[in-house]
């Protein structure tokens, strides 16, 4: 076995931060005292521990934001969703760590080296400052983390020389254990274990002497595996109010990039995302982005709930983003094949192109067509979904433009006229149906040709008052 | 001297050796003296092609359904956005056009028509459409050049159909042409092409093309009685055959 621990220093910090310019002083406060600090606060001067007031005077921009523990236990499920894509065993190791099996995941990655960088990278994107270390304990590995020790330890003999260095501050002890350990002159691990167990556990308390041996391995140290539900529901705070719809969709960048990684580790896609746009004082506005089909990458995701929300402007100032993922329906990974083939990537292409138009211009906006075996004019079509092979009977008797509601002509000496008097061609058509919904038709169909050269297709309608109509273009 | 030049090389006769390339890549139109009369022998592929017409029903769409008939099998898209009409589909499949194919776009008509622009401009770029065919209300030059460099970028034909009266504004596009119906038939000039002769007018006969696709399927559920008819009396006309087609005796 070994792990990897992800340590997540300023994760109270990084739920407000990571939606905002890096370049922005921002702290945490929690009670008077502040919590954590932004880079560019603490070249400010505010530090952790500070009072409010205090930082306040060294840094006039410094933006005080009040610690959301929901939001940190939501970020880290979400980070533990992301690592399921590289083990089947997580494990969450609250408030801000987690820590996850690799040494099954070392020959699919190929090699330590590679499934770290990979890990590296991955983390990279999603704007949370991390620690990581790899040891063959959990317990050992998550000490390492916190003294900064990047160096992995892949063999269990040379554990305990690597843990041996490091500061017994890092254990999780209470006071009474600390001022304990400091009085008996005992500053590193080494020291501790230097010692014989007995006297160490019965001194200082069985569990630092657990702690130490789990460590090492001595002791079993089971841990809860994290298993991801099948529902994604996330929030994203602004740092202040958003007025325009490009602030927004950065935080909303960041949820789908959430939502992907979930996706991932489940082999799943969604078909559609449903937005929460949160005001102050009013009931969030909602919108859905629709897909053609299902689909887990951000990018694709991004685009359609741009035009979503560029079709409509914001109605008030935004506070915060949500996102919410339901129906999970599964997807196999994309094959990758070695020569590209132009018509898988047409039908891959045009699905965007739909699901983009489809954001802006609203439903019902973009469809394609097929023909129905019907002899009215108007109902020997319909529009149907894009790319479903339908009907396709031909007629060429049919003009290509079809008027969507006939046309009444003006009679001149009780022959039809439009834009001057109309040459009839020889051969009526005449349609007589539909008695059976009550929507039925009797009418004789001409194609004329106009004093412009138009040519065009006209009915005189057989019942009273026998009116002529334009119905066509043969265009 | 450099503003002459200028001058010189905006006549749309004329165009650099490095940029304009006479044998560029054409989609034959299917009508032997329109493809004669354009460089490279068809439509301009990956550029702009407007069409300008005052009617309907003069043979706008015809002209254009043997190249799209041939395209909508290309296994790319044939896009329609803003139709004025309903491009009827059992005529759109009698001339050959597979409508699996064929996506209808119909934006809001409200805003000023910049959606069906927006609409254009996507379709054209994204490179999953063979051809795109848009009515456009309005547009300006600056948003012709977008279109244009759109179609380029996504490998599209781009058609645009206008009013006559735009024919003075300048426009980047790789073709335009003005058609007309007169007594003798279906008159097309060429006001703009690129990499090609300049104001020629033809003559086509658009019911006869060189080639023509059949439909992607053509039997029909129902056959066409076709019947002669000794009382045709209720209907004005000469005596003829009467194409009759009746559904069961009425029941009311």
């Amino acid at each position: 076995m070994l792990w990897l621990a992800l340590h997540f220093p300023r994760l109270c910090l990084d739920v407000f931060g990571r939606s905002r310019p890096a370049d922005t002083p921002l702290a945490v406060v929690e009670g008077p005292l502040l919590l954590a600090v932004s880079p560019a606060a603490a070249t400010a001067g505010a530090r952790a521990g500070m009072r409010a007031t205090q930082a306040g005077a060294l840094c006039p921009t410094l933006a005080l934001i009040n610690r959301d523990t929901a939001a940190e236990q939501s970020a880290l499920q979400r980070l533990a969703d992301r690592a399921l894509h590289y083990s089947s065993y997580v494990s969450l190791h609250p408030p801000n760590g987690v820590i996850l099996e690799i040494g099954g995941s070392l020959r699919l990655f190929g090699g330590i080296g590679a499934l770290l960088k990979r890990i590296d990278d991955d983390l990279a994107t999603l704007g949370y400052e991390t620690a990581r270390a790899v040891a063959p304990t959990p317990g050992a590995a998550w000490l390492l983390t916190l003294a900064e020790d990047d160096t992995p330890v892949l063999d269990r003999t040379r554990l305990r020389r690597r843990l041996a260095d490091l500061s017994c501050s890092l254990l999780d002890l209470d006071t009474r254990q600390r001022e304990a350990l400091a009085g008996l002159g005992l500053h590193t691990l080494g020291d501790c274990l230097a010692l014989p167990r007995a006297d160490l556990g019965r001194r200082l308390g069985g569990d630092l002497l657990l702690q130490l041996e789990r460590a090492l391995g001595e002791q079993p140290d089971p841990r809860r595996a994290y298993r991801a539900a099948h529902v994604f529901h996330a929030e994203q705070p602004l740092p202040g109010e958003a007025h325009e719809v490009e602030s927004v969709l950065f935080a909303l960048q960041r949820l789908l990039q959430d939502l992907a990684g979930l996706l991932r580790s489940l082999e799943a896609g969604v078909q559609q995302v449903d937005i929460r746009l949160h005001h102050e004082r009013r009931p969030p506005t909602r919108l859905s982005a629709g897909l053609q089909t299902p689909s887990r990458a951000p990018g694709r995701l991004l685009a359609v709930s741009r035009e979503r929300l560029q079709r409509q402007p914001l109605q008030a100032p935004v506070i915060a983003v949500g996102l919410d993922a339901v129906r999970f329906l599964p997807l196999a990974p994309e094959p990758v094949m070695l020569l590209d083939d132009p018509g898988r990537q047409h039908q891959r292409y045009w699905q965007h192109l739909v699901e983009r138009l489809t954001a802006r211009l609203g439903e019902n906006t973009v469809h394609g067509m097929e023909t129905v075996p019907e002899h009215r004019p108007e109902r020997a079509w319909k529009a149907a979904p894009p790319d479903r092979p339908g009907n396709q009977q031909s007629n060429s008797h049919r003009p290509l433009w079809l008027l969507a509601r006939p046309h009444l002509l003006k009679q001149h000496q009780g022959r039809p006229s439009w834009n001057g008097p109309l040459v009839l061609g020889s051969t009526p058509e005449r349609i007589e149906t539909g008695w059976w919904d009550g929507d039925d038709i009797s009418r004789d169909y001409y194609t004329a040709r106009a004093s412009t050269g138009a040519l065009i297709w006209i009915y005189r309608d057989r019942r009273p008052p026998r009116s002529w109509y334009l119905h066509g273009f043969f265009g | 001297m450099n503003d002459t030049m200028h001058e010189l090389l905006r006549q749309p006769g004329i165009w650099r050796a490095g940029t304009g390339n006479p044998r560029q890549a054409a989609i034959p139109s299917g009508f032997t003296e329109l493809d004669q009369a354009l460089p490279g022998g068809g439509w301009p592929e990956n550029a702009l092609t407007e069409v300008l017409h005052d009617q309907y029903g003069i043979g706008e769409l015809r002209l254009l359904m043997p190249a799209l008939a041939r395209l909508s099998r290309s296994g790319r898209w044939i896009a329609l956005i803003a139709p004025p009409h309903i491009p009827y589909a059992p005529a759109l499949a009698a001339q050959g056009v597979d409508l699996s194919h064929v996506l209808l776009v119909h934006p809001r008509a409200s805003g000023k028509g910049h959606d069906a622009l927006w609409a254009l401009e996507q379709a054209l770029r994204s490179g999953t459409c063979a051809a795109v065919l848009g009515w456009p209300a309005q547009a300006d030059e600056r948003q012709l050049r977008r279109l244009q460099l759109a179609a380029e970028a996504g490998g599209t034909w781009g058609i645009l159909f206008r009013r006559e009266t735009t024919a003075d504004q300048s426009s980047p596009a790789a073709l335009r042409l003005r058609l007309r119906q007169d007594e003798q038939g279906t008159l097309i000039s060429l006001l703009k092409c690129r990499g090609g002769m300049q104001r020629q007018q033809i003559r086509l006969d658009l019911d006869r093309p060189r080639v023509r696709a059949m439909p992607v399927s053509p039997r029909s559920c129902f056959p066409q009685m076709s019947l002669p008819l000794e009382a045709a009396e209720t209907t004005p006309g000469k005596h003829g055959r009467l194409r009759l087609v009746r559904q069961p005796e009425k029941l009311r």
